[in-house]
């Protein structure tokens, strides 16, 4: 699944360490995130879109696998 | 405040260890037909008490440090690899376990390999049990 996360944290000018400790997991998750290695669960998704004051869509951009 | 009663668990498990650990080699000299296996294991229970009370020091060394390894803990991919790595050893250890029961058998040695089986089929058994139960209750 693809993000934005990436974008979103620069833009707001905060470091993969400081998101990490303000939605509760290690830094190794928001670059697993990042980089499309890992999908946040529906928890983790909520918790990161709030706190870039954003939807959960405008942060996560679903994409069904093809076939 | 959860995460710190886990940890003051913990301290009593250390310490508890630490006793046993101690009660179990002071036995091995006491009792009169005390041997080598209850001081070595009981010298193995003291350390490991140890190594959890340093680590238990290390890691409330601040309410930063108890922040940070709570969040390892509860990291969700963390979680997931854990998981992920619990499954690959049991269905990996499961197969050595039947390859070990063939060749055991192969070299006619019939008493290990039965007693080899019977832990597999222990284990498969645990695990549907497991997950029936689980099922259930999600």
């Amino acid at each position: 699944m693809n993000n934005a996360i990436r974008a979103l944290r620069k833009e707001a000018g905060v470091t993969q360490d400081e998101l990490a400790n303000a939605v509760g997991v290690t830094r190794q998750t928001i670059l697993s995130l990042e980089s499309g290695r890992y999908n946040a669960s529906l928890q983790l998704a909520f918790r990161i879109a709030r706190y870039f004051h954003r939807s959960i869509e405008e942060v996560f951009l679903f994409e069904e696998e093809s076939e | 405040m959860k995460f710190k009663k886990k940890l003051k668990l913990r301290l009593g498990f250390a310490v508890g260890y630490i006793v046993l650990g101690a009660v179990l080699i002071v036995m091995s000299f006491v009792l009169p037909d005390g041997d080598q296996f209850l001081s070595s294991f009981g010298l193995i229970l003291a350390v490991m008490g140890v190594a959890r009370l340093l680590q238990y020091c290390r890691i409330t060394k601040s309410d930063e440090t108890i922040r940070k390894q709570e969040i390892a803990e509860t990291d969700e991919r963390n979680i997931a690899i854990a998981n992920h790595a619990k499954s690959a050893a049991f269905r990996i250890f499961l197969m050595l376990c039947c390859v070990a029961v063939l060749v055991l058998e192969a070299l006619g040695k019939n008493e290990p390999a039965a007693v080899l089986s019977m832990a597999v089929f222990g284990q498969v058994l645990i695990y549907l049990i497991c997950y029936f139960v689980i099922g259930r209750r999600s």
